[in-house]
């Protein structure tokens, strides 16, 4: 197949830059935004390495500092808080346990101190809470099975109570929301839509409904929104795309628009890519513009997984498939 | 960054600016050292809370630091050093989450640590509901604060017509607050499923003593009459804006709830025949709402959700009509097409979903959720 790198706004993804935009973003310790992104950084960490893997260049980052910083951020309790001098959280450790997959160094932790850690955060109604203080949101209930179907335990936790709280978040539009009748937005329909998928539940699901909400998602910029009436942005983008995909109905929105609105918002002159064009670049939207785009079968990358977000050829290797 | 416009490339540097920026980062850099390493060696006195506050107030998505607090605090909050000092504490920890959801009102952090502060049992609800009600008219589609909301409506027990009749408010406010109506999909069962019911089919049903059709623990859908004046509702926003989806999103669960009311084929009766008649009386009224809508607005391209909304109408028609042994009108089923068929031209980003629903492999109003 052509590399179809010119899209529609005959613009192409500039591969290069946006490789050493991330490679220099750790390296950049004398910035306000290291310091103010320290508590998310392992997520950071894991948008990255997961870019430049799409990209075709893990090897330039340095595996072993990387993987010993990792495992430092390991809590007694078993989960991982977002960098060393950070709590665990469900959040970080669905990343590091992401990073560690993408590296083939699962061996390396002891898996049943993760496992025991997630299944402590469920709650009697099946969903999750992010950390012992109690906050519950269904995108806890993806990271933890997605946890544990990485680590090959899907059992860890009760599944069919996971199931059946996350569908007690379904909306009336298809959508899902943070908790039970809240109201819908992308992230949370990726996360749910996801975790049915873990779980293999999507029957709960009204595809074409949901998929309906997804494509209204998408506005006249080519990007899409999170919810309706709100501005596109390239994380939603890449959350719509994940579940459309997930649904088997990337049909249903305009991917060369798409793709366009991708990669208008790529800085051309410093590398990286930000929410909307001419905005201020960071490595969460780098990642999921680059993961869009890889999703979407374009520019020559490797292909992505939608429902783990990490490399098909890892996910493969990891999850048993049915 | 969520918004920040990009700087470009040697646009000439502002002195002062580099300078308050530097000095910003040596600042936060030392807090975050300070606060973290007395994290660490659990000190919990009165400069250390201090300290960490400000932290927040910089940045309130550092959930540790939040954490720190909560151990630091819990035992005071819960009156462990006499109510004076559980008080001030409460009043600290209220402001504290104020200022930090003034720098960022999506901190998922902060919220949190509110919502733990009210499951403690130590802060009045009448208080948060006031202060979330003043939050929401400034920021009207923060659905962390309607998350909070309900949250608080839940434990306070607030009727739910009561907060109907907010998110009526919100609506009348502004129709393209999609927030408000979806409240609305959450409140009216609620309502209707604690009143009688008012459908003539169910009343004859139950003479006949037939299993109701609802499923056991399930609300059956809101009455007719209560969709009547949602219906109506509907039609004064799309009247407003006919491009705004929030409205159309709604009546695309009207219909499903409207369509719930079809008793199951296997208790064809009276009661059924006339209550499909009735349905079928709504969906002809919705179209003639629709199709007033398009007359009026001349421009075909501001017209994608009337014409979207017409094909679903005729569609869910002529299934009554098959359900009931009418012959198929081919008229309704040759408009349907070219009404999707249009579709695809005018609004050519969701052609493939337009093109599914066309071949009869979408459906998306007669499953109700």
């Amino acid at each position: 197949m052509a590399i179809q790198e010119k899209e529609g706004s005959g613009k192409v993804l500039l591969k290069d830059k946006h490789a050493d935009y991330i490679a220099s973003f750790e390296k950049n310790k004398e910035s306000f935004e290291f310091y103010a992104t320290e508590h998310f950084r392992m997520s950071g960490v894991y948008w990255g390495l997961t870019a430049m893997h799409l990209l075709g260049r893990l090897d330039v980052m340095d595996k072993d500092t990387i993987l010993a910083w990792v495992l430092s951020c390991q809590r007694e309790d078993g989960g991982f808080g977002g960098s060393e001098r950070h709590d665990s959280h469900l959040l970080y450790t669905l990343s590091a346990v992401q990073i560690l997959a993408l590296y083939g160094a699962l061996d390396r932790v002891n898996t049943d101190r993760i496992l025991s850690y997630v299944s402590s955060l469920q709650q009697e109604d099946g969903s999750f809470a992010g950390d012992s203080w109690g906050e519950v949101d269904t995108r806890f209930s993806y990271c933890a099975l997605s946890c544990c179907s990485l680590l090959g335990d899907l059992q860890a936790v009760n599944v069919p109570q996971a199931v059946s709280y996350i569908v007690s978040c379904h909306n009336i539009d298809g959508g899902f929301g943070c908790t039970a009748g809240n109201e819908s937005h992308a992230g949370q329909v990726f996360c749910c839509v996801a975790a049915l998928h873990i779980a293999g539940a999507l029957d709960r699901l009204d595809r074409d409904l949901t998929c309906w909400w997804l494509c209204e998602r998408q506005t006249k910029s080519g990007g899409l929104n999170g919810r309706p009436e709100k501005l596109q942005d390239v994380c939603y983008s890449w959350w719509c795309l994940t579940a459309l995909s997930i649904l088997d109905r990337l049909h249903w929105i305009d991917r060369d628009a798409l793709s366009s609105f991708i990669l208008q918002c790529q800085d051309e002159e410093r590398g990286g890519i930000s929410d909307r064009p001419d905005d201020m670049v960071d490595v969460f939207h780098t990642f999921f513009g680059i993961a869009g785009l890889s999703l979407l079968g374009l520019c020559d990358l490797e292909p992505i997984d939608p429902t783990y977000a990490l490399p098909v050829d890892i996910v493969q290797t990891l999850v048993q498939k049915e | 960054m969520h918004g920040r416009p990009r700087v470009p490339l040697g646009a000439p540097e502002d002195p002062e600016k580099t300078k308050a920026s530097k000095q910003r980062l040596a600042l936060f850099s030392r807090l975050s050292n300070e606060v973290l390493s007395r994290r660490a060696a659990r000190r919990y006195d009165p400069e250390s809370m201090t300290l960490s506050a400000k932290l927040l107030e910089q940045n309130p998505e550092v959930y540790t630091v939040w954490n720190y607090r909560r151990e630091a605090l819990k035992d005071t909050l819960q009156g462990e050093h006499g109510p004076e000092a559980a008080d001030a504490a409460v009043k600290t920890e209220l402001q504290l989450t104020e200022v930090a959801l003034q720098k960022n009102p999506k901190a998922y952090s902060a919220w949190h640590h509110r919502r733990w502060l009210v499951q403690l049992g130590v802060v009045s609800l009448e208080r948060e509901l006031k202060i979330v009600t003043k939050l929401l008219a400034l920021d009207a589609r923060n659905f962390h604060a309607w998350a909070y909301r309900r949250f608080l409506a839940d434990r306070a027990c607030v009727p739910a017509e009561e907060e109907e009749r907010y998110s009526m408010d919100c609506i009348n406010a502004n129709f393209s607050n999609f927030s408000a109506w979806h409240a609305r999909t959450v409140l009216l069962p609620q309502i209707h499923a604690a009143q009688p019911t008012t459908s003539l089919a169910d009343l004859l049903a139950a003479d006949n003593s037939q299993p109701s059709t609802a499923a056991p623990g399930r609300p059956g859908p809101i009455p007719r009459w209560a969709l009547g004046q949602e219906l109506d509702l509907v039609q004064q926003a799309t009247f407003t804006d006919p491009e705004d989806q929030s409205a159309w999103v709604y009546h695309r669960w009207l219909l499903s709830q409207l369509m719930a009311h079809l008793t199951p084929s296997d208790s064809k009766g009276q009661a059924s025949l006339q209550e499909a008649k009735a349905i079928r009386d709504v969906l002809s009224k919705e179209i003639v709402r629709c199709e007033v809508l398009l007359e009026s607005e001349p421009d075909r391209s501001k017209c994608k959700w009337p014409l979207l909304t017409i094909a679903r109408l005729l569609e869910l028609r002529s299934l009554l009509d098959k359900d009931g042994g009418v012959q198929q009108g081919e008229a309704d089923q040759q408009q349907i097409r070219g009404l999707y068929t249009d579709l695809m031209e005018l609004d050519p980003m969701r052609k493939g979903y337009y093109k599914d629903a066309l071949e009869g492999k979408a459906v998306v109003v007669t499953k109700p959720v």
